[in-house]
């Protein structure tokens, strides 16, 4: 039998809203704040200063030495400030943008014949998880060390709708998009798309495989974390990396259905990326809905309730499995926003809780009748449901791990000992963190956070 | 109502931090406040969200499991089946509780399997006594001296078990009890005094006669507590393995090794090997596959490892009952691989991780 790559995964079962998702918009910003964040922290150059005007689409922050995209004004105005902020976690660099009132945005098309050119004047090189590469060391790959272009067309993240809605509502698009990418680099490079098998047949990808040689496309599960670069490298090349393999080292440029639509719309249609899309969804939400933003436009004008205290709420950001709490509510809209998550805080005890057959309940076993419940609305908070105990080698954390030979609880058995050594047999630098482990583990082990730890101290023991 | 336990539990709190002694209980209140109310704890950082599972409904369904085969051995042997249920609980909850005080570590739930599973193995007629200071070995030698839960080498309910029949051999081994069956069965005794002093094994042993499979099946036999209905051992494995909590790989590897073992070995070797069918239905097997191989600590982590070592207990468990003086072997054997567990593993580890070793 042939094996299927790759392993593991849960799919949350979390019923998600089709195309009809509501969408939050909010009308032109009188002034944006536009961090000039990077990929790895790289410094960039200002290329305008205090009282400067400026127009949507125009460059005002660039490196060309170092890695990272074009940062650009997305909005009209004249520069008004430029100081630091706070910005997921470490101090960056910010241009403050006043509005002139006017809504002009800059034509690229004709700047140069290059599309890589146009992709990196426009901004859109920020897209994907490692930028596209151009000649202006906006990725960590060179235009020439690409080997085949990824597409993810599924959100297997719990809650997240984005990638599927944005296909099934731009499908024309899309394909004009990956019909651009595939000769972007100079060559004919092979184009994966993992997508739903549904999908597939209803957009008629079969029959545009056997006109394109170079379109490989793959059906995909809704499993979590299949959708991360790695795993989707293994369901596109159908076979397991090591832990020395990672897209970079493969040459794969992988992006998701907005990134290519982003990229569409900078080379096609000579538009900026000055706006972004993302997706506000969670039981807190209440309903999935898509947000359409000029970069740098504070949160709290999207979502009025964002990361306000003794609401109850808890706002996460891109992931709910991996990502961080959103604590402040006047955080710009940047492209590295993907989804923002709301969930439940719940403190509130329960009496013989776990005596109760559970038909709200979501759970890996099938310890709960909400496991055979297939209907029922399930109810995820933050609560820990449950106390810390020791392991019981249950192998759960194992079982649900998307990579081979992976064994999260031997890690976390010498790894939470100090034995770090003796924890690197077992390979941690496979670990993707996605944070399944710890979901899953009955014992309520902190086994990300132990792995992570595990992979930092190894990492200094490397350095000299 | 939930308030109102809140608010009792928050007060004994309170009163348990006012004096050094009474802080000492500390442990015991936190597992009687955990069981009755949930955490209030929430996720510290990501994943923000958890899975409902937690290890107090782990065991609690393995409680569960096991509960219609106690039931059973109410309707099979009498209410005496219930008295020696609550000592087992009595006494092995008691030898936790003493350890948790001292050690001041948390209160962990395996207890409650031990002490369920345990007493299911014994024969009915067994002295309350007795019954009380095998589980106490169980808990106290079997767990509590390597660590507690997730430490112990060995499975303190068969540590317990085999300590009684090793130190009491008559009582562990001749004296049974006919089942009822019809009707009511004995749910209106206390107990019975027929006592007979041959099951199907030890039968088979002296006359090499064969129990029929029907009787084997449906608990018309004489044996120990749980071991009567394969039914609804049956039922209990495939509940414990569609809920995960039961690795299929173990039971099904053990069984599996028993039926062939049995199947050749007594075609080549009749006058001292059983039939497969006998072999499988008679005895603790069913319930030592079920309920004890499957212990997920003292069995081994790796896949191919649960393999090894379910064959392996299922070899041994043929060799003890047909080449030994012993009459059944599955108590043994799993207790005799519990020592290998740690050392399949390590095996298994060398030879999946030995591309990195070499490369190294």
């Amino acid at each position: 039998m042939k094996r299927r790559f790759p392993k593991g995964g849960y799919t949350f079962p979390v019923r998600k809203k089709g195309p009809s998702t509501s969408f939050i918009t909010s009308p032109l910003p009188k002034k944006v704040t536009i961090p000039l964040i990077a990929a790895h922290g790289t410094v960039m150059d200002l290329t305008v200063k205090k009282g400067d005007a400026v127009t949507a689409g125009d460059i005002i922050a660039r490196n060309d030495q170092a890695l990272g995209p074009a940062i650009v004004a997305s909005i009209s105005g004249v520069v008004e400030h430029i100081g630091e902020i706070g910005y997921l976690g470490r101090s960056v660099t910010a241009v403050t943008i006043r509005s002139s009132g006017t809504d002009s945005v800059r034509d690229i098309r004709h700047i140069s014949r290059h599309q890589c050119d146009v992709i990196y004047i426009s901004g859109a090189s920020a897209c994907g998880c490692d930028g596209i590469p151009t000649q202006y060391n906006s990725s960590r790959l060179s235009p020439a060390s690409v080997t085949s272009i990824i597409i993810t067309a599924i959100d297997s993240e719990p809650f997240s709708v984005l990638n599927e809605t944005l296909l099934l509502e731009n499908a024309k698009q899309f394909t004009e998009g990956v019909n651009l990418l595939h000769r972007l680099f100079g060559k004919v490079l092979p184009v994966h798309i993992v997508a739903r098998s549904g999908h597939i047949k209803r957009l008629g990808f079969t029959g545009q495989m056997k006109e394109r040689p170079w379109l490989h496309v793959h059906a995909g599960t809704k499993k979590y974390p299949h959708t991360l670069s790695i795993p989707l490298i293994e369901r596109a090349f159908g076979r397991a990396l090591s832990d020395k393999e990672d897209a970079v080292s493969l040459g794969c440029v992988i992006l998701n259905v907005r990134d290519v639509l982003a990229i569409n719309e900078a080379v096609n249609h000579g538009r900026p990326l000055i706006e972004h899309i993302f997706e506000v969804t969670g039981p807190g939400f209440g309903r999935s809905a898509l947000a359409q933003a000029r970069i740098g436009t504070p949160l709290k004008h999207l979502l009025p309730d964002i990361a306000l205290a003794d609401t109850g709420m808890r706002w996460v950001l891109n992931s709910v499995m991996s990502g961080t709490v959103i604590d402040d509510p006047a955080m710009p809209v940047t492209p590295l926003i993907q989804s923002i998550i709301c969930i439940p805080e719940k403190r509130e005890r329960e009496l013989l809780w776990f005596l109760r057959p559970g038909s709200n309940r979501d759970s890996y076993s099938g310890a709960y009748l909400g496991g055979f419940m297939k209907g029922v609305t399930k109810d995820f908070n933050t609560n820990m449901h449950g106390e810390a105990r020791p392991c019981i080698s249950c192998g759960w954390c194992e079982e649900v791990c998307p990579r081979q030979t992976l064994m999260p609880h031997q890690i976390v058995r010498y790894a939470e000992k100090g034995l770090f050594e003796e924890a690197a047999r077992f390979r941690p630098f496979l670990c993707i963190e996605c944070g399944l482990c710890s979901y899953v583990c009955p014992s309520k082990l902190p086994l990300l956070e132990r792995i992570r730890q595990c992979k930092q101290e190894l990492q200094k023991a490397e350095t000299p | 109502m939930t308030l109102f336990i809140q608010r009792i539990l928050e007060k004994i709190g309170h009163l348990l931090e006012s004096g050094p002694l009474l802080a000492r209980a500390k442990p015991l209140f936190d597992a009687i406040d955990s069981f009755l109310l949930s955490r209030e704890t929430v996720t510290p950082a990501a994943p923000h969200i958890r899975d409902a599972m937690e290890l107090k409904r782990f065991m609690i369904l393995v409680v569960a499991a096991a509960m219609p085969l106690a039931l059973f051995s109410i309707y099979q042997y009498g209410w005496r089946a219930v008295a020696i249920i609550l000592v087992s609980y009595l006494c092995g909850v008691g030898a936790e509780a003493v350890f948790v005080v001292a050690r001041r570590e948390e209160f962990t739930e395996g207890a409650f399997v031990s002490c369920m599973l345990y007493p299911l193995t014994l024969p009915p007629t067994i002295p309350l006594w007795m019954a009380g200071l095998g589980i106490i070995v169980g808990i106290v030698f079997g767990k509590e001296v390597f660590g507690g839960t997730g430490k112990n080498i060995f499975n303190p309910a068969l540590v317990g078990r085999v300590f009684i029949a090793v130190a009491f051999p008559v009582e562990m081994t001749t004296r049974w009890l006919m089942p009822a069956s019809g009707g009511l069965g004995r749910f209106t005794a206390y107990t019975s005094d027929t006592v007979t002093g041959a099951t199907p094994l030890i039968v088979y042993k002296g006359t090499r006669a064969v129990t029929p499979v029907a009787d084997l099946f449906f608990g018309n036999i004489p044996g120990s507590l749980g071991e009567g209905c394969k039914i609804l051992i049956l039922a209990a494995g495939l509940f414990l393995i569609l809920t995960r909590i039961v690795n299929w790989r173990l039971p099904v590897s053990m069984l599996g090794a028993v039926w062939v073992a049995s199947y050749f070995g007594s075609a080549l070797w009749p006058e001292r090997i059983a039939p497969p069918m006998f072999q499988l239905l008679s005895g603790g097997l069913l319930f030592g596959a079920v309920f004890m191989v499957t212990d997920p600590v003292t069995c081994p982590v790796t896949r191919p490892g649960k393999y090894i070592y379910g064959v392996l207990c299922g070899l041994l468990t043929v060799l003890i009952r047909n080449f030994s003086g012993y009459v059944e072997g599955v108590m043994f054997a799993i207790l005799f691989m519990n020592i290998f567990a740690p050392l399949i593993d390590e095996t298994v580890f060398l030879l999946t991780f030995r591309e990195k070793r070499a490369s190294q």
